[in-house]
């Protein structure tokens, strides 16, 4: 007898439904699967023997024939085993094929036939959508992330036995199960969880906060440069907490990141929260991208729409860095394999931090002994196309202590976050009508026609181009950020001042540590 | 002219090259033989008889002598197209005051002019890490020797070597590098650009044939004809180690005057400097007394330099005076001004525009443009 179910497999970003069909007929008892399996999918031949013996079924010994298709797509992971279990049982006729109709099946399952957890099992959620499909049935521990996706509902699985029971009660009476299942995670989604960090803990460094505002605002990269201790990882993680929260269709795509990754716990609890990540400096190209022979998305992309924060840029791996160069154009990563070319989306807010020197000193001659030739191999580690992409630079020092012992009360992260969300809004109304969110991603064509300058702004400006010998690209962003600034005091035009302070944010070059 | 003389003197250019001896001894040589010829075709036991060249000297001369004609024509063809000429021993353009040293050079290679022997001439030196202070006032006093027609010596490092000869051609004045190795090499490689306007508006000057590498044991060599070329050192920061002590020590050898300028107690680059001026050292205080104490007198033109008076608001002139030679980073500033952060910025804007404010690291100040 033949049978067929739907199951779906993770592509990148998005998900491809797969069709596991079965044929059970006379002949020599076998076993054979087709249709370009990996080897843990190939694999799932001895743990579906064993689940299904050890769910009390006993099958008499035929010739089974399982298939996957489309064949052109290199089936790998575990959520097959359900489906090509249920597909062998329709085959035997243990369940209707009509029972197994119009739902999706994932998961894996163990060899006493228990569903276990799995990952990507949003995007495969959303796919069966697309398809048509109103119905899934996924293991208990992944229903939350099933949840989100509205309009579809959604069976857990526990054990074999139990989903071919439960089939059979949702073919009986659809209208019971489905109103089951339809509660919404939005309810514990709304709103910030409250954050472990807060600009309030940050005393004094008014330089630093001022760019951290700035930064987020228009959602330009920063680089801050100080010695260690100075408060730049702290600063770091305080940008996240002055982000404004994901919109709901941001949400959604970060929480498909995440069910892809596996890590759809850590988003579950702070819903509409910007993440923050900050790789640890020994972190692979591959972790960094993302990779593998089936690509998994790297710290970019787990990082998008949010912060991405690499301390100690210096000790970085050179490509690791060089690798952020074309995501921080384009605001994704192309992965490019033997088995296709991979999407994922990568549009980050990065910030780094670095010491000035080896022993992270430099300016201060009485403790820094580092020669011109160190410091310069030091910041040669760096390569200017990355240093051109950081919109903001700015040196931290260490607070003084009357600032750190100081009663009065700073700004409070949802204080400085309100200004930031004002900010933002402004720009989107700006921007209305244009893909442009932030005035970082304004395109350098339109620069003259988005950041309007006064008078001796512009005079300001074009002397500082010769003066200080800046770049076409730093010219822009010296631009760009103005735009912010202006905005930030909702200013129509870019004024002297704005152009001031960008220009005291504009990014270190070579010559920075070279007095000569 | 003194192309066609190095043409001449194939052989004065082979022992001018011979730098593993020391010069005593090739000037001594050069007395024996007569002829540079004659020492580049002298047997081994002609060498032998020669009671105080060592078996090592020995054996360099005769690798030396197996460097045929062809191949010195060919150096001196390179020479001649790179514009390097030499200044040998008793010779004309020899530099006076290098006779009268202790171990003087044999012969100096050199692009560029050579200073007028009738100038006085002061060595500039100082430590290659310097701070802000170092280089501003090394800077200062490059352009003041510089306006008073007074020739600077110095090493064309980075620090304050390479910012006193800054200093001396912004003055528009003479300058002489000294280089511890060949003249064709610029090292270090910063200073690429102070290299190339050496060569075209002032010296560079080696004991080194073209093509020598920098070479540690190079440099205290080097030291001494830097205080040799000069009738007075002028230490601006060195560490209580330095090698600009030596040059100091070395001066005080050869009969020059030392000098130094003072720092801070608390600042380690000036603890070599306080240190000289502890054991005797001249102690430069402005350029006006130093320039007296030497004996040199102004060109009257430069005494009626016209000093622009600016004028300050109160802003401005609150934050300039929150400013010294010592870098500042934004927060201090700050806190000791008492202005918001958008007035700071805007403040130090405009006194950067004056150019008396400059900014010398990220977001790090200092005044500019101060005259000692």
């Amino acid at each position: 007898m033949y049978s067929i179910v739907s199951t779906a497999i993770v592509c990148g970003i998005r998900s491809v439904l797969v069709q596991v069909e079965a044929d059970v007929c006379d002949g020599m008892p076998a076993f054979e699967m087709v249709g370009v399996l990996s080897s843990e999918v190939k694999e799932a031949k001895e743990r579906i023997r064993a689940a299904i013996r050890n769910s009390g079924i006993r099958l008499a010994p035929k010739k089974i024939t399982v298939n996957l298709y489309p064949a052109d797509i290199r089936k790998s992971g575990t959520v097959f085993d359900l489906p090509i279990a249920l597909a062998i049982l329709a085959a035997y006729g243990r369940i209707p094929q009509e029972y197994l109709d119009n739902i999706l099946f994932a998961g894996e399952i163990s060899l006493n036939g228990e569903i276990r957890p799995t990952e990507g099992v949003l995007p495969m959620v959303l796919a069966a959508q697309e398809a048509g499909k109103k119905v899934v049935c996924v293991p208990r521990e992944n229903i939350r992330e099933a949840q989100i996706v509205k309009g579809i509902t959604i069976l857990p699985g526990d054990n074999l036995n139990q989903v071919t029971e439960l089939v059979r009660k949702f073919f009986e009476n659809p209208q019971e199960l489905m109103a089951k299942s339809l509660t919404n995670i939005e309810e514990n989604a709304e709103g910030l969880q409250e954050a472990d960090f807060d600009f309030a803990s940050i005393h004094g460094q008014r330089v630093l906060k001022r760019a951290c505002e700035i930064a987020a605002s228009g959602r330009h990269n920063m680089l801050m440069l100080g010695s260690p201790g100075a408060g730049k990882t702290m600063a770091a993680h305080a940008v996240s907490t002055i982000l404004p929260p994901l919109a709901e269709e941001e949400a959604l795509e970060l929480a498909k990141v995440y069910s892809i990754a596996g890590m759809f716990a850590q988003r579950e609890a702070n819903f509409r929260q910007r993440p923050y990540r900050s790789p640890h400096h020994t972190i692979s190209l591959a972790g960094m991208a993302g990779g593998g022979a089936m690509p998994k998305p790297g710290e970019i992309t787990l990082a998008h729409k949010g912060v991405l924060f690499l301390d100690e840029l210096t000790e970085f791996a050179k490509p690791v860095l060089e690798v952020l160069r074309q995501p921080l154009e384009e605001q994704e990563i192309r992965l490019v394999r033997r088995s296709g070319t991979y999407f994922y989306p990568a549009d980050i807010m990065l910030i780094a931090a670095m010491n000035p020197c080896n022993c992270g000193y430099f300016p201060d001659r009485n403790r820094c002994t580092c020669s011109r030739a160190v410091i310069e191999r030091h910041l040669n580690k760096i390569s200017r196309p990355l240093l051109d992409r950081m919109d903001i630079c700015v040196e931290v020092s260490r607070p003084l202590l009357e600032e750190l012992t100081a009663k009065q009360p700073e700004e409070s992260s949802a204080q400085i976050r309100s200004r930031v969300e004002r900010t933002q809004l402004l720009q989107r109304k700006r921007f209305a009508g244009t893909d442009i969110l932030y005035n970082s991603r304004i395109p350098s064509s339109a620069v003259e026609e988005w950041c309007v300058m006064e008078q001796e702004a512009e005079k300001l400006l074009h002397e500082s181009f010769e003066n200080l010998k800046l770049t076409v690209r730093g010219y822009y962003r010296v631009l760009r950020v103005a735009r912010t600034i202006a905005d930030l005091e909702e200013a129509e035009k870019i004024g002297y001042s704005h152009i001031c302070e960008s220009l005291l944010y504009r990014s270190i070059d070579r010559k920075v540590w070279d007095w000569e | 002219m003194s192309e066609n003389r190095a043409a001449r003197h194939r052989y004065e250019y082979w022992l001018a090259s011979l730098s593993s001896l020391s010069g005593r001894k090739r000037i001594y040589l050069r007395t024996v033989f007569a002829e540079a010829e004659a020492l580049y075709r002298a047997k081994k036991e002609t060498l032998e008889r020669i009671p105080v060249l060592t078996e090592r000297e020995r054996q360099e001369i005769q690798r030396a002598q197996g460097r045929n004609e062809e191949q010195l024509e060919k150096d001196l063809e390179y020479c001649l197209q790179n514009g390097i000429r030499l200044a040998l021993w008793q010779q004309e353009d020899y530099p006076a005051r290098l006779e009268h040293i202790y171990n003087p050079p044999y012969a100096l290679f050199y692009r560029g002019h050579l200073p007028q022997p009738r100038l006085k001439s002061i060595g500039v030196v100082g430590a290659r890490n310097c701070t802000c202070y170092g280089r501003a006032a090394a800077e200062q006093i490059g352009k003041g020797l510089a306006l008073a027609g007074v020739n600077v010596i110095s090493g064309m490092a980075a620090g304050i070597d390479g910012a006193a000869q800054r200093g001396a051609l912004l003055g528009k004045g003479s300058t002489c590098a000294v280089l511890g190795c060949g003249v064709d090499i610029c090292y270090p490689a910063g200073n690429r650009e102070l290299y190339g306007r050496l060569v075209r508006e002032g010296c560079v000057v080696s004991e080194y044939p073209p093509h020598t590498r920098p070479l540690a044991m190079h440099f205290p060599q080097r030291n001494r004809i830097i205080s040799g070329l000069s009738d007075g050192v002028l230490v601006v920061e060195a560490r209580e180690k330095s090698g600009s002590l030596i040059t100091a020590d070395l001066a005080l050898e050869q009969g020059r005057e030392v000098y130094a300028v003072p720092g801070r107690i608390s600042d380690i680059s000036s603890q070599g400097t306080n240190r000289l001026i502890q054991q005797g050292a001249g102690i430069f205080l402005n350029m006006e007394d130093f320039l007296k104490e030497m004996h040199i007198f102004k060109k009257t033109e430069e005494n009626s330099s016209k000093k622009k008076k600016i004028v300050l608001e109160n802003s401005e002139m609150l934050v300039y005076s929150c400013l010294d030679l010592t870098p500042r980073n934004l927060e201090e500033l700050l806190s000791e001004s008492g202005l918001s952060l958008g007035a700071l910025i805007k403040t130090l804007g405009t006194l950067r525009e004056m150019g008396i404010v400059s900014e010398v690291y990220k977001n790090y100040y200092i005044r500019s443009g101060i005259s000692i």
